[in-house]
């Protein structure tokens, strides 16, 4: 199954699990369920809750 | 040990999140000028155009807080700072005192002097105050003119332009985002901006506010005059560095701190907009989630986390299109070559810059396809043919 995006409700920034976030050790691949509670929007600084999954 | 975080922005909101994680005995204190809690600074632009309210951008309630034992405070403006006691004073006479200190106080909008100005309808943005004051003065304009052309300047056009305003910008350098862009990248963007009825004045060497009583326009130094009940100024960001400087920290454009983001005084540290790092004041919400995460765990544990710079994010979105730039993408002669393809009917910019064997220097790319241009061109080895890959 395809990994879904999930977009920041604040500034619009795209998690894509197969990039990852590497400014924050992310690893390609890690679905957005996946990610630890105190990661955050890297260009807003949202935290998770306030991102949506992308249909 | 008590730590005492001045500055309630990103850059403290993180440390104090971190200083409680790592010491859950210690006593973790929350200063902020500020009446209303921490909210995401860059979702402000959403609030100017009547997109989202103050709570949509608020992450945390006061009550999250009190549940992770941070003493938050607000409406608390550090007035004092004395190294000495180790203390600091608010504006309601409060003290404080501390074992480690970390100074988040940000920056602020700088605003250059105009003829005409300060007046009341002149705004700069940098705090939820700011916007709802610009947003009240909107509710009763017409036409709006934003000075400067960067990034925070041209979304806020945009904003007052979603709100039905009708938005003029004036930039004083000869093309937009002149970090980023060459003049025709400047110029797909300018079209862009067209699009939404916003027009550009570029190069423009002065201007006036006039009016009597109320703002009723701008007038450029070439003569020409705008429209405008509201005027808008983005021309960049001061680092809140008087306060410590007349505590006598070391401070040049902001408050110097080494890789351990340790001030000139062992119990201090800096980080986000007021700290600079060596020379440089990024100006991001990532150095300053970074910054306040390096600081945090000096404060706990002296020397256990280095800062070594944060890699400016390469993706942009401006006006909704998305901007991509890596590497070097403006040499100024040299060996470098430089091919480009842009459509300003579209919108849409892609630049290349070579080394003489073909391998990619830099590359910019604005406009549908931006992201994907960029991952493409992510790569080591030489271009053969650069057309083509311009165009895709
Ligand atoms: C509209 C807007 C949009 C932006 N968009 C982006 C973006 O998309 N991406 C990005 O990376 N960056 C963006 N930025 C920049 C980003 O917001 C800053 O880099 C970031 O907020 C810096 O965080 P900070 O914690 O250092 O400072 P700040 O966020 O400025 O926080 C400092 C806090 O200290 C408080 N304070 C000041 N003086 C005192 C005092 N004497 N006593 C007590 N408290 C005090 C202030 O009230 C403030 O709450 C944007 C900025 C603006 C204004
Ligand atoms: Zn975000």
């Amino acid at each position: 199954m395809e990994m879904s995006k999930w977009e920041c409700t604040v500034c619009g920034w795209i998690y894509d699990p197969t990039v990852g976030d590497p400014t924050q050790g992310i690893q390609p691949g890690t679905p957005f369920d996946e990610l630890p509670e105190s990661w955050v929007c890297p260009e807003c600084g949202a935290p998770k809750d306030m991102f949506e999954e992308l249909g | 040990m008590r730590f005492l975080v001045a500055g309630g922005g990103v850059a403290g909101v993180t440390a104090a999140q971190r200083l409680r994680t790592a010491a859950p005995n210690a006593a973790v204190t929350l200063l902020d000028a500020e009446s209303v809690p921490y909210y995401l600074r860059p979702g402000l632009i959403d609030v100017i155009a009547g997109r989202k309210t103050l709570s949509a951008i608020t992450p945390f309630s006061r009550g999250w807080f009190r549940d992770h034992e941070i003493d938050y405070r607000l409406a608390a403006s550090v007035t004092e700072l004395d190294l000495i006691r180790r203390g600091v004073k608010l504006d309601s006479g409060d003290r404080f005192t501390y074992d480690r200190l970390l100074l988040a106080l940000g920056a602020e909008a700088a605003c250059p002097r105009f003829p005409g100005a300060p007046r009341a309808e002149l705004f700069t943005l940098r705090s939820a105050l700011d916007a709802n004051e610009i947003v009240a003065r909107a509710a009763l304009s017409r036409h709006a003119v934003v000075v400067g052309g960067g990034w925070l300047g041209l979304e806020t056009a945009r904003a007052l332009q979603t709100r039905g305003l009708r938005v003029a910008v004036v930039e004083r350098e000869p093309r937009l985002l002149p970090r980023q862009l060459d003049d025709e990248g400047s110029a797909v963007l300018a079209s862009v901006l067209g699009r939404f009825g916003i027009a550009l004045h570029a190069g423009v060497a002065g201007l006036e506010l006039v009016g009597r009583g109320p703002l009723d326009s701008v007038v450029l130094s070439t003569g020409e005059r705008l429209p405008a009940e509201l005027a808008v100024v983005a021309a960049g960001i001061r680092c809140r560095s008087t306060l410590p400087a007349q505590a006598g920290l070391d401070v040049a454009r902001g408050v110097r701190v080494d890789a351990f983001v340790n001030t000139s005084d062992c119990s201090v540290f800096a980080a986000g907009d007021v700290a600079e790092w060596e020379g440089r004041v990024y100006g991001t919400v990532a150095a300053a989630r970074e910054q306040g995460m390096v600081a945090a765990a000096n404060m706990h544990e002296r020397g256990s986390a280095e800062y070594r710079g944060t890699i400016p994010s390469n993706r942009l979105k401006v006006l909704g299109v998305d901007l991509v730039c890596a590497g070097d993408t403006q040499p100024e002669g040299g060996p470098l070559t430089e091919h480009r393809f842009s459509d300003r009917e579209v919108g849409s910019y892609r630049k290349l810059v070579l080394y003489p064997d073909g391998r990619i220097a830099g590359s910019v790319a604005l406009g549908a396809g931006a992201v994907e241009f960029g991952a493409l061109v992510d790569r080591p080895e030489p271009v053969g043919d650069p057309e083509a890959l311009l165009l895709g």
